[in-house]
């Protein structure tokens, strides 16, 4: 919906590390990866719809892009505690049943993200190919008058 | 309820899970020893929640999978922890001396704030002082406010920020069914086919109910999501129906809807005849017929509605035939986008016709239901009486028996109360700024960045002769900035009292930590502030338990009446709706319905009863269209509203502090249509200046087609970029709730 030319810049500065993150090349110890510095006044999704528009979509139509759970949520701040891939410990705010769960025997060598695709995060019951977007009926609007 | 890491796994996760933890490591992660059950600091939606504590600090949140909730927690209340170091937490008292504000045992900082206050009541008259509070305190806290102040120094000069967010639907419920707060609850989002968000961008402000929502229209049968904002918010994403219109016709819009109900036979004339009375104008006007509403109807055909509002007819008929189709369920919610207006009371009233004209109300899903933005506005100002023109729990200050009676409970000689209601905040603010308060104390809120029009009650509060006293949990705020005393508070996990949330759910939050440096709960000092005026007997507590205890006899035969909801329920619970009549008592889901609310005798004729009127009935009001205080105009030509991004909250002093929200949103912007910032040779980022006839702020532009032609929006949060010095101070009559969400301005490039 919105038009970004001031944010153009932005997003070129983030595509070269994130591309070069997401072949390992730029990972620091324990999946941390620099993040580009931010405009303070933008949001996440406002660089990511271009940068990483993929993943972007995959998350805004997937349940936590409804509710609004952010990419800093699960990956940290862009700062020293930016992760790429995200500990459980994110996850246990709001999932800590779950998250205790994994703890069982049965559940070794596994994450979260070994049954929910990093993004989507569909739920169990759910075919990946059903985002939650689409099953809202969600931007089926008009465009707005 | 505080409980250990294994206690808190035991609850939390599933058996079959636990049996394989043992003692390994869940959780260890964060390395949290120690879990008590609280709420969040944050909105009014009252989420439950465990905070995980290690060596005396907080170290991380979980959400109570118990209470309404369901364990989710929205990003800020994920973060909550980082508020709680903040390298801005003030940590020992502040007095000025010359220009400066410098440290202060608390002994100097008291003696001057008590040494003051009796100054200006000896010199001046105890409606020489004030106190403006927060929906933010703790219950017990803003209750010793208001005892302190009404009982022991005799001025009703008391208010709170509540005025400034919710005061609209208070009058709105009181003027329709004779009583405030909502009759309707969460699980209402459960049952409900239809909602009608009004508004409320709730996905932003209210994100765990909008989660409910979502779950709802995902689970049940064509669920139909109507949202009624001018601007196109993430709320939106999920509605069936966006009807856009020009600020301040919504009235226009729900009376044509209501139009569309009578003349498509939606109506359930059974209900009207039984439960309506209807009226025009102030409280005498219950004096009106069905006839008469049905002829003032016939003026607000969808087409007349289109015309004064600029959204389209076929929508408006849409909206209400999914409203009223027969059968089905329908619930309306609505926010500051009601409220925050001139005519906010008359914009609640349509609401409430709405669902008293189909009888939709007091069934499962079908309810009206106002959301709140902070999380004890309800319980601790609103209920507790804690305005300038309330007693505790529905009692008025202007009515001579509920002054007797609260007399005779605070155990005070009769005539103590004084009978003439004190200052609503705009006008507390312009007596400020006439020289009329000399002595003002702020707890726990940020009126240097809140208020409208804010440029003029920040000269107000910076006057020689206005003596300021600001107790807060961070420093330098707005406010904090301009105070003669700032004092430091102890903020949320590092002291105990209630939380009353939207949906009548009183919650305890547990101490889970001890104050940051020297810092004290608010319910301490307002105790220390009493003993040191001479009013020790009248706030006698030891602690906000003792306070609970006294609170709950106030509540005795009060419609409110929760006697049956003592300290250790709360403790036990996970949140405990009014009325609550006895210890014994569920809690009361739908409020007017036998057999659910107490109050409602068990063998009443009828299904429902709006006790709260003389005649058991709630009035349908006739409220015509009538436009904002201030319209666009040649001069000033562009349409200007504020509101929330889901990243901070009021005016930032909480999430600017958690890393993660320090890079997002944390600017407010300009937000403008594309074709608006074309014709003004605007680009995106561009500095753009906004005047009103209050001020000129500059802002960074941000091109979005989701906001209407004409309109311009900022966030609310940003302390840098005021968006409250250029909004519009009128308020409305009834409510005093000043008009944030309408005023008009000119946009030009800086």
């Amino acid at each position: 919906m919105r038009a970004r030319p001031w944010s153009s810049l932005l997003v070129a500065a983030l595509a070269v590390p994130l591309a070069a993150s997401a072949q390992g090349s730029s990972r620091g110890k324990g999946g941390r990866t620099a993040h580009p510095a931010v405009d303070s006044a933008a949001s996440c999704e406002e660089c990511h719809a271009d940068a990483t528009p993929a993943a972007y979509r995959e998350w805004k139509d997937g349940a936590h892009g409804i509710a609004l759970v952010k990419c800093f949520v699960c990956h940290g701040s862009t700062g020293a505690d930016f992760k790429r891939k995200p500990a459980a410990d994110r996850c246990a705010g709001c999932h800590a049943e779950q998250v205790a769960s994994m703890r069982a025997p049965a559940m070794k060598g596994k994450d979260c993200f070994t049954c929910h695709s990093p993004h989507p995060l569909d739920p169990h019951a759910t075919s990946p190919a059903t985002s939650t977007a689409a099953s809202l009926g969600a931007d089926k609007l008009a465009p707005m008058r | 309820m505080s409980m250990s890491r294994r206690e808190f796994l035991k609850t939390a996760a599933a058996a079959s899970a636990l049996s394989a933890l043992g003692s390994s490591r869940a959780f260890a992660a964060d390395g949290a020893a120690q879990w008590t059950k609280t709420v969040c600091r944050y909105c009014g939606t009252g989420c439950g929640l465990y905070v995980g504590t290690q060596g005396g600090k907080v170290v991380g949140v979980r959400g109570d999978k118990d209470n309404h909730n369901r364990g989710l927690l929205c990003l800020k209340g994920f973060l909550l922890p980082q508020i709680m170091s903040a390298p801005d937490r003030l940590l020992h008292p502040l007095v000025r001396k010359g220009d400066k504000l410098v440290r202060a045992s608390w002994d100097e900082a008291m003696g001057l704030v008590a040494d003051r206050f009796r100054e200006s009541i000896e010199k001046f008259g105890p409606d020489s002082v004030a106190f403006y509070g927060s929906g933010q305190a703790l219950t017990e806290e803003s209750y010793a406010a208001n005892k302190l102040f009404k009982a022991g120094l005799r001025t009703n000069n008391i208010d709170g920020n509540p005025r400034l967010c919710m005061a609209g639907a208070v009058a709105g419920y009181l003027t329709t069914y004779g009583k405030d707060e909502p009759m309707g609850c969460y699980e209402d989002v459960d049952h409900a086919d239809v909602f009608v968000l009004t508004g409320s961008n709730t996905a932003e402000a209210h994100p765990i109910i909008f989660q409910r929502i979502v779950r709802r229209k995902e689970s049940g049968r064509n669920v139909k999501v109507v949202v009624l904002d001018p601007r196109r918010t993430p709320t939106a994403r999920i509605a069936d129906l966006h009807i856009t219109f020009t600020p301040g016709t919504d009235l226009a819009i729900m009376n044509a809807m209501a139009h569309v109900l009578f003349a498509e036979g939606l109506v359930d004339r059974d209900f009207i005849q039984t439960h309506v009375a209807f009226g025009e104008g102030g409280p005498d006007g219950v004096n009106k017929t069905l006839a008469d509403y049905e002829k003032f109807l016939a003026d607000y055909t969808p087409a007349r509605a289109a015309e004064l509002s600029g959204a389209r007819a076929e929508d408006i008929v849409t909206a209400a035939r999914w409203f009223g189709e027969k059968g089905r369920t329908a619930m309306s919610m609505w926010c500051m986008g009601v409220n925050q207006r001139s005519k906010g009371v008359w914009a609640n009233n349509l609401i409430h016709n709405l669902h008293l004209v189909t009888g939709k109300i007091g069934v499962p899903g079908s309810t009206p239901f106002s959301l709140t933005g902070q999380p004890n506005a309800c319980g601790g100002v609103r209920d507790g009486g804690a305005l300038s023109h309330l007693l505790p729990y529905g009692r008025l200050v202007a009515n001579e028996k509920h002054r007797a009676e609260m007399e005779k409970l605070w155990n005070v000689p009769a005539g103590t109360l004084a009978p003439k209601p004190g200052f609503a905040t705009i006008d507390m603010f312009r007596a400020v700024e006439e020289g009329r308060i000399k002595t003002l104390y702020v707890m726990c809120t940020n009126p240097g960045q809140s208020l409208p029009n804010v440029d003029r009650y920040r000269k107000a509060m910076q006057k020689q002769d206005a003596f300021l006293v600001v107790s807060e949990a961070f420093h330098p705020t707005r406010t904090s900035e301009l105070a003669d005393v700032v004092l430091p508070a102890a903020l949320w996990a590092e002291k105990e009292g209630v939380y009353g949330c939207a949906e009548r759910r009183y919650q305890l939050l547990e101490a889970a930590v001890k104050p940051a440096g020297e810092a004290r709960p608010d319910f301490d000092i307002l105790c220390d502030l009493a003993r040191r005026l001479g009013h020790e007997k009248l706030l006698p507590f030891r602690t906000p338990a003792d306070a609970w205890d006294e609170i709950l006899t106030l509540t005795k035969g009060t419609a409110y009446d929760f006697t049956g909801m003592s300290r250790q329920r709360l403790k036990e619970s996970h949140g405990l709706l009014w009325p609550m009549p006895s210890p014994t008592h569920p809690g009361t889901k739908r409020r007017y319905v036998r057999g659910e609310d107490p109050i409602v005798p068990a063998d009443a004729p009828q299904r429902i009863v709006f006790y709260g009127r003389p005649d058991n009935k709630a009035v349908v009001w006739l409220r015509p269209q009538k436009p904002a205080e201030e319209v666009v105009d040649a001069e000033y030509p562009f349409w200007y509203t504020t509101g929330r991004a889901i990243e901070h909250w009021h005016t930032a002093t909480m999430t600017r502090n958690c890393k993660e929200l320090r890079h997002a949103n944390l600017e407010s912007m300009a937000e403008l249509h594309p074709q608006d910032a074309a014709k003004l040779g605007i680009r995106d980022g561009d500095r753009v200046r906004l005047a009103s006839r209050r001020a000129t702020e500059t802002f960074r532009a941000r091109l979005t087609d989701s906001t209407r032609q004409g309109l311009v929006y900022v966030h609310m949060h940003d302390p840098d970029h005021m968006c409250n010095r250029l909004t519009i101070d009128a308020v409305d009559p009834v409510s005093r709730q000043p008009e944030y969400k309408i005023c008009a301005v000119k946009v030009e490039k800086a």
